[in-house]
């Protein structure tokens, strides 16, 4: 355990010391939201229905952004090998990493999407389905993020490759999230989609360290 | 029979779709043979040199 | 099954069986397609449109059919380490693909007469992009991973991940599809199987269909006959070398 947080608080501080934290993911957020209004044209009522799936959209391609670091930099160095023959199973080496991934992109991100709903005019019953689904489903995107991270890891133009394998693993995430806040723009129930994010995210959490685990292994053998 | 291919209104349709189908599954089956006689001639001639 | 694994075994049981498979494929693929084309009478609902079914079904089918079986030829590949079995699973894959990309083209052309659109963000067209989406990362990490080995069992991980999340992706697709039901499309009540499809309509079908698998076959063999060449011709040359 006490190697675990160990990982888990050495990856928050590179995150913060060398990649800019959590800032960096959310100046990602903020700019590509403020290109959205600009790309389709300034009508609010339009970007007020689009606001919901265009966020989502956004978070998942904020955190495709920082995946192909996850793994990466400690490939390069040799942590990667080190943590192999720890005594910490590597499945929970790749959670803390995930843990940490999550912490710096997926939470932040869920607490600053409704100052961005704000800004593209989402009607004020979005808000709290917006961030409640950010928080329950964002995990999928480091966990499932993870498997592509891991099978990419040690490659020189993994990062292309990367977001080719892991966004078809984004679409369920991506359209029961958007999904929670239209039905309840819509005044209908959006219980049944908070359950299948839920769903997801336990799912990713018990499948995604195996999976991904077993894929570093193959470059490190 | 030119009038009965011409499958009017649908035939610019339905033969651009049997093309798609002749062109994709065709290509990959040619693309499988070429490769095919270019290992087997490589093969070969290797397999002359190494006695 | 394992008997036929090794791969003297595969080359003299694949060219026994090759000249047959390339004579069921042509001789079924063409009658089917034959018939789609000049005999087959046209629906009373959808004109001669319907004639697309015979290139549209058997490509999905296909698309389906491939990415299955690469997924036994990949946990084969993970448990037993097979290099056959990786094989099989990399020369799948391309012709899986083409298979998808055609029926989501012939897809699109056909909604246009029928639905008044080339494409509507329908559960099916969806979830067969996305498969599209898992062929093409399935070849892309065959194609980064130098070392032999290790690209086969990444690939083969990510294709046991994409088959996981197959029914989750459709599931939520289907889900989808219902909360953005598009109301200016007209759509195509019928579905497009009918179960009370007509049995001149539905032989066709079934022949292009078989026709396909059997090509799906051939074509798998001789890539596989020509993985093993080039790897010979990679032992030899580096035998040479050596020497």
């Amino acid at each position: 355990m006490s190697a675990f947080i160990a990982l888990l608080r050495r990856d928050l501080t590179l995150a913060f010391r060398v990649g800019g934290g959590p800032f960096l993911g959310l100046a990602f957020f903020l700019t590509v939201t403020a290109l959205l209004p600009l790309g389709v044209g300034a009508r609010l009522g339009l970007l007020g229905e689009a606001a919901a799936g265009f966020l989502w959209v956004a978070a998942a391609l904020a955190a495709l952004l920082s995946l192909d670091r996850l793994f990466q930099a400690d490939a390069e160095d040799g942590t990667l090998d080190q943590l192999a023959l720890g005594s910490l199973p590597l499945e929970l080496a790749v959670l803390a990493k995930c843990l940490a991934h999550w912490l710096t992109t997926g939470l932040p991100l869920a607490f600053a999407a409704p100052v961005l709903a704000l800004l593209l005019n989402m009607p004020i019953e979005g808000y709290l389905p917006l961030t409640l689904s950010l928080l329950i489903g964002s995990p999928v995107f480091s966990l499932a993020g993870a498997i592509g991270a891991a099978l990419t890891a040690g490659l020189r133009r993994g990062g292309l490759l990367l977001s080719l394998l892991v966004l078809p693993l984004f679409v369920p995430v991506v359209i029961f999230g958007a999904g929670t806040v239209s039905l309840a723009m819509g005044g209908q129930s959006n219980l049944g989609a908070f359950l299948f994010l839920g769903a997801a995210s336990l799912f990713a959490l018990v499948l995604a360290p195996l999976a991904a685990a077993a894929a570093l292994r193959i470059h490190l053998s | 029979m030119l009038d009965y291919l011409a499958f009017a209104p649908y035939g610019w349709f339905i033969w651009p779709s049997f093309a798609v189908f002749a062109l994709l599954v065709g290509g990959v089956t040619v693309q499988t043979l070429v490769a095919a006689r270019r290992t087997k001639r490589q093969l070969a001639r290797l397999d002359q040199k190494t006695p | 099954m394992l008997r036929y694994a090794n791969p003297k075994r595969f080359l003299d049981l694949s060219a026994t069986l090759l000249p047959f498979l390339w004579v069921l494929a042509i001789a079924l693929l063409g009658w089917g397609l034959y018939e789609a084309i000049f005999v087959v009478p046209p629906d009373y609902q959808q004109g001669d449109s319907v004639r697309i079914m015979y290139v549209h079904v058997p490509s999905a089918w296909m698309g389906s059919f491939i990415y299955g079986f690469m997924f036994i030829a990949s946990v084969v590949g993970l448990v037993w380490k097979h290099p056959l079995a990786d094989a099989a699973a990399k020369e799948a894959a391309p012709i899986g693909a083409c298979f998808t990309a055609a029926c989501l083209i012939t897809g699109s052309l056909w909604g246009k007469p029928m639905w008044g659109t080339y494409w509507i963000w329908d559960a099916r067209l969806t979830s067969m992009l996305v498969l599209l989406f898992l062929y093409l990362g399935y070849i892309g990490i065959w194609s980064a991973i130098e070392d032999r080995a290790k690209a086969a069992r990444a690939a083969a991980i990510l294709c046991v991940v994409g088959v996981i999340n197959i029914p989750i992706i459709r599931f939520s697709v289907e889900w989808w599809d219902t909360l953005h039901q598009g109301p200016s499309v007209v759509r195509f009540e019928n579905g497009k199987l009918s179960p009370s499809i007509d049995p001149s309509m539905l032989w066709p079908l079934l022949a292009a269909g078989l026709g396909c698998t059997f090509l799906f076959f051939a074509l798998l063999f001789v890539r596989m006959r020509t993985e093993i060449a080039r790897r010979r011709i990679r032992t030899l040359m580096s035998a040479r070398a050596a020497a």
